[in-house]
């Protein structure tokens, strides 16, 4: 096929006029040639062609042509076959009828096929081919021969009516049948099948149709010489139409058609058939020579396409398999497949790839596969897989979880199924087994718990300390008001504290004389006056630090200075670790004097209330130099502090004796820090305590 | 006048102004007692003293204004403050004024006399 053959086909969008006017000018050559060589084989005297090709011709190319062409070509067609009857010497009536009838028929032909089949007709189905057949080779052929025949046995003198039309009938369905075939199927096949062809497929072609026309040469040749004797001879061709439908479909069956109807209406036409029948009748030959044709295109045509649906058939089949196939090689879920015995016939790739391997084993040899039910943790016997039940039960199983120890001993955890499949009656036909791998999702799963497990842990952290965060954040307001308190209030006591205090004084110096129950009270006064005026003291200094006046200081001085402001009681003995060259530290020595002080009334009170008190308190200061810090220790055998204490005890207003408002601890450790240091504590119920102050060691550069 | 040392103590709170003024009378110091920085001053226009010692929160006038006020009529005159609070930004500015030093209540008396009597030998009466 060429590609202006076909070039309206190829091009679905509208093809320009050029190209247009080109298609139909060479249809209406190849009809005008095809018409005038029919006509040049004509049976003399009847002036009747034997095969008709253009009626074909007109058919395909209006199926051919584009919609919008379709009138156009209609109309050329008519006045080329017009022109062609004309020149014959038809006389121009008979002709113009002629032309209209043949048009008629193209045109109802066309209209049944469109209107009956649809669109693409290429006799690739037997609905196709029987639909033509019936509608446009015998019902719109025999209307349209109605007419030529009225036309003819009316305006030809000598003509019968019935034999008009039987003749036409044949020699244009004839015409039909051999050549519409021909060009549909051929077109069909150039469309899809463009370029290279197989040489070997050539090959057999050329082989084929070349012996066909040989054999079918020498047969019609013999036939001629022995008449009627031999008339099986032409129908040895056969089996080469079988061959052609076979291997080449209906384009090979009806070009071999072609080709008998091309060598044998030669034959007839030369007369040389003539002989055969013995009635001399040129018409009962030509009406020979259709039949002939007839019998031996139709059953290779059906037999043509029923093998093209058989072949398109089994191709749907190897699409759909290749379709099934590739969804299983690329299913992500592992799919097996089970024939009817149970067998393992086929694993997909994932299925392999998730059990390391595959072995396509029989129904009692599933032991070979390894698996233990989550729930229980059992084994999984080979009659228990969902395999087995499927096959042997006909059970449908989804997702049962299982784990799976794969051929290279790997576990996995596995979603397991199974699906019996079943004929038309009901009976297994074998199962599917689908398995999904969700060890990594296991996985996920856990370390989500495990995560989830810690958030809500570090949500009770996170509570917890904002809780604290709060319960601090109440604490120190309440500091702060008690801050604001402590400074008017201990501005307003330190005055009359001041008055008592001087009171004292003055009687103490001007009653030496007095009672000796006086002075011992006014002593009590004095101390009780003193111990107010400390409690007001850590009250201000806890209200407001007093700025550090940082200076060089002696640790052991300050140590001193603490002793003799704050002597120890009887019961207790002060024992002093001080090296002579520990080096001076750089602090606001009142501050440290208060810090001491702090420390050592509370290891006294510690001692005395310990006491029973089977030993005696032994106090210890301590002193030491460590990197840029000096150390004191303070330690005594008291009672030591409880664990549930230790936390607290530097908190504000936390005490734990009966006097005091819980300041001691918390002034000293503020104190510490305002001077650049720390104090921290280690202690054990029962056993004593020992506080470190950690101060800045002075550096003469400072 | 005799060598006696004359005191003038100032407090708005009289109990304070007087046993100060009775411990300091029977130590045998001269005494002079004044409850506001007003009176103060009158007195130290009527007589003569060498050592004040004022309180410093008074409703009149603070004790490191009444030092100043004192500062060109009485150059020689010992200034001492006595107060509730340790720290204060007033009474650092008149100790770098000439303020001696602060006292905080209740009065230490023995530290007061100790440097009362230094006072007296250094400024009062030098060897």
């Amino acid at each position: 096929m060429n590609n202006e053959n076909n070039g309206a086909l190829l091009f679905p969008t509208r093809p320009s006029l050029q190209r247009s006017l080109l298609w139909i000018a060479f249809i209406a050559l190849l009809y005008f040639a095809a018409a005038r060589f029919s006509l040049l084989f004509v049976f003399q005297p009847e002036g009747i062609a034997a095969v008709w090709p253009p009626t074909g011709i007109f058919l395909s190319a209006i199926l051919l042509t584009r919609r919008d062409l379709r009138r156009w070509l209609t109309g050329v067609l008519f006045i080329t076959d017009f022109i062609a009857e004309m020149l014959t010497g038809t006389p121009w009536v008979v002709s113009l009828i002629y032309a209209l009838v043949l048009t008629g028929d193209a045109v109802l032909s066309s209209w049944l096929l469109l209107r009956f089949v649809g669109e693409s007709i290429n006799f690739k189905r037997i609905r196709e081919l029987a639909a033509w057949l019936l509608l446009s080779v015998i019902l719109s052929n025999a209307l349209a021969s109605l007419i030529s025949a009225s036309a003819s046995s009316q305006l030809l003198p000598g003509t019968s009516f019935w034999n008009s039309w039987k003749w036409w009938m044949a020699s244009d369905g004839i015409g039909n049948l051999l050549v519409t075939p021909l060009i549909l199927s051929w077109v069909a096949w150039g469309r899809t099948r463009p370029g290279v062809q197989n040489p070997k497929r050539v090959l057999e072609a050329a082989a084929l149709f070349l012996l066909l026309a040989l054999l079918n040469y020498l047969a019609f040749d013999q036939l001629s010489e022995y008449g009627l004797f031999s008339l099986f001879l032409i129908y040895l061709t056969f089996p080469f139409f079988v061959w052609a439908a076979f291997h080449f479909e209906v384009r090979g069956v009806a070009l071999a058609s072609a080709i008998l109807a091309v060598i044998a209406v030669n034959f007839a036409i030369n007369g040389r058939l003539a002989n055969i029948l013995g009635t001399g009748s040129s018409l009962d030959v030509v009406i020979t020579v259709q039949l002939y044709l007839a019998i031996m295109a139709l059953p290779p045509l059906f037999l043509a396409t029923s093998v093209s649906e058989r072949k398109q058939a089994e191709e749907a089949v190897r699409q759909n398999e290749m379709l099934l196939r590739s969804v299983l090689e690329t299913m992500p879920v592992g799919v097996w497949l089970i024939d009817r015995t149970g067998k393992i016939t086929q694993g997909n790739p994932a299925g392999r790839k998730i059990w390391a391997g595959a072995k396509y084993v029989d129904i009692s040899d599933y032991g070979a596969y390894k698996g233990w039910w989550v729930e229980t943790g059992e084994l999984i016997q080979p009659d228990e897989w969902a395999a087995a039940r499927a096959i042997t039960r006909g059970e449908t199983s989804l997702d049962e979880e299982i784990e799976i120890e794969c051929f290279d001993d790997t576990h996995k955890h596995v979603l397991n199924s199974a699906v019996p499949l079943r004929d038309i009656q009901g009976g297994i036909t074998g199962a599917i087994v689908v398995n999904q791998d969700i060890t990594g999702r296991k996985q996920v799963q856990e370390k989500i718990a495990q995560l989830n497990a810690t958030l809500e842990q570090r949500v009770e952290e996170r509570t917890a300390q904002l809780k604290d965060a709060q319960e601090q954040l109440v604490r120190q307001e309440r500091l702060a008001l008690l801050g604001q308190l402590a400074g008017s209030v201990g501005h307003e006591l330190r005055n009359p504290l001041g008055v008592i205090s001087n009171a004292i004084y003055f009687l103490k110096m001007s009653q030496q004389d007095a009672a000796e129950i006086i002075k011992e009270y006014l002593n009590i006064i004095e101390k009780e006056v003193r111990l107010s005026d400390k409690i007001v003291t850590d009250l201000l200094d806890f209200a407001r630090i007093k700025p550090v006046e940082g200076e060089p200081a002696s640790a052991s001085e300050l140590i001193r200075q603490t002793l003799e402001r704050f002597p120890a009681p009887k019961s207790v003995q002060v024992t002093l670790d001080i090296p002579a060259d520990l080096p001076q530290v750089y602090a606001d020595p009142q501050h440290v004097v208060q810090i001491l002080g702090n420390l050592t009334l509370n290891a006294y009170q510690a001692m005395v209330s310990a006491a029973g008190m089977s030993n005696e308190g032994q106090l210890t200061l301590q002193a030491v130099a460590q990197d840029d810090l000096i150390l004191i220790k303070v330690n005594d055998n008291g009672a030591g502090i409880s664990p549930e204490n230790m936390k607290k005890i530097f908190e504000p207003l936390f005490t734990t004796k009966p006097k005091g408002i819980g300041l001691g601890l918390a002034v000293s450790m503020k104190l510490a820090e305002a001077n650049g240091g720390r104090l921290e504590v280690q202690s054990e119920a029962g056993k004593g305590s020992t506080f470190t102050l950690y101060l800045p060691k002075y550096k003469a550069e400072l | 006048m005799s060598d006696q040392t004359t005191i003038l103590v100032v407090d708005d709170n009289p109990p304070m102004v007087k046993t100060m003024a009775d411990i300091l009378e029977l130590k045998g110091y001269e005494v002079h007692a004044a409850y506001s920085g007003k009176e103060a001053l009158e007195i130290l226009r009527r007589y003569k003293v060498h050592i004040l010692l004022t309180d410093v929160v008074m409703p009149d006038m603070d004790g490191v204004t009444l030092y100043r006020r004192t500062r060109n009529s009485h150059p020689k005159l010992i200034t001492f403050l006595m107060t509730a609070y340790a720290a204060d930004e007033i009474i650092q500015r008149g100790l770098a004024e000439g303020i001696k030093t602060v006292l905080t209540k209740p009065i230490d008396i023995d530290l007061f006399l100790m440097l009362v009597l230094a006072v007296e030998q250094t400024y009062i009466h030098p060897q």
